[in-house]
């Protein structure tokens, strides 16, 4: 990997050896890789899909907090 | 059952037919309020989309989290649905960025230079590194006053092996970002070259610091500006563009 950067390696790279709890969830059409933060709570961190206008949904962008709900609970389901 | 299981049971048992529910967009306000200390803003249409490229630019390896990301595998998509789009008629690109992966940073430089909607880019704070290429992408680029820009030599992370053969591959991953960067802007490639070696400058690095007019002198940056000047070119380029369209009919 070539990293073109000001910054020091060693700030960027830090923590990199820190598992991530990482899960895959499909939500509505779009399948999309989400982090857990806590028990009811995860963070989208990026989309899987092919039409690119799920990549300018606001709802979908990468960092937004999806509740577990939200793909457990079948009435706050989209 | 796992949560991934149960959702795509879900899905397979009811499909859903609706938009988000209302819930969902009450939260967004009560969001706003919180995070923003704001409520919401008008909804503005606009015929201009604005593309903010902030922190690291992630490539092949995601980041750890307390570097601010912007995402290629994201951004990409986005580039082709505002292509297609027929509401879109502009792209304003703002930047404000460290530098990050090479392959992703030119990525995202190469799809901007070849979109057919006029682009304009606005350096705010920092264009370093990677961020350079992306500055020029578009058809016209400002820089505000303060902003800077770093050009200096590609470094490798990572195992390194001290043989010529290394020297040769960064040799040849530095011109990939210096034929992009002469092609797209009025620097000469010596020019750029040298601002890119120069000793002195620099107290971990060699290379050099652009700042604002800077950037404009040396040819990389078409007009110092902000936001007011950057919507106003991009509105002239879309006039142009529509002039063009109109002229051909």
């Amino acid at each position: 990997m070539l990293l073109y950067t000001p910054l020091p390696m060693e700030v960027v790279l830090e923590g990199l050896e820190k598992a991530r709890d990482y899960h895959e969830v499909q939500i509505g059409d779009v399948t999309m890789i989400l982090e857990r933060i806590s028990d009811s709570e995860s963070k989208i961190v990026k989309l899987i899909s092919t039409n690119p206008n799920d990549f300018l949904n606001p709802t979908l962008q990468p960092g937004k907090i999806v509740s577990a709900t939200l793909f457990l609970d079948k009435n706050s389901y989209l | 059952m796992s949560k991934k299981v149960k959702a795509q049971n879900l899905e397979h048992e009811e499909k859903p037919s609706s938009k988000p529910q209302t819930t969902a967009e009450n939260s967004t306000k009560d969001d706003s309020i919180k995070e923003f200390g704001q409520l919401e803003l008008p909804e503005v249409k606009s015929n201009i989309h604005c593309l903010t490229i902030i922190g690291q630019i992630e490539g092949h390896l995601v980041m750890p989290p307390q570097n601010k990301t912007t995402k290629y595998e994201h951004i990409l998509p986005q580039l082709v649905a505002l292509e297609q789009s027929t509401e879109v008629q502009g792209i304003l690109i703002i930047l404000n960025t460290v530098g990050g992966d090479v392959e992703a940073g030119l990525a995202i430089a190469e799809m901007i230079a070849s979109l057919s909607k006029p682009t304009v880019t606005l350096v705010l704070g920092g264009g370093h590194s990677i961020g350079v290429p992306i500055a020029v992408s578009s058809d016209y680029s400002f820089i505000a006053e303060t902003a800077t820009m770093t050009i200096h030599p590609i470094r490798l992370s990572g195992l390194v092996i001290g043989v010529p053969q290394t020297y040769e591959y960064l040799d040849k991953m530095q011109d990939r970002v210096i034929r992009f960067v002469t092609r797209h802007s009025n620097i000469p490639e010596a020019k750029f070259r040298e601002l890119m070696f120069r000793t002195g400058e620099l107290a971990r690095d060699i290379g050099t610091v652009l700042v604002g007019k800077e950037a404009i002198d040396v040819g990389l940056i078409d007009e110092v500006g902000g936001l007011g000047s950057a919507i106003k070119k991009l509105k002239d380029l879309i006039e142009l563009c529509r002039a063009d369209i109109k002229g051909e009919m």
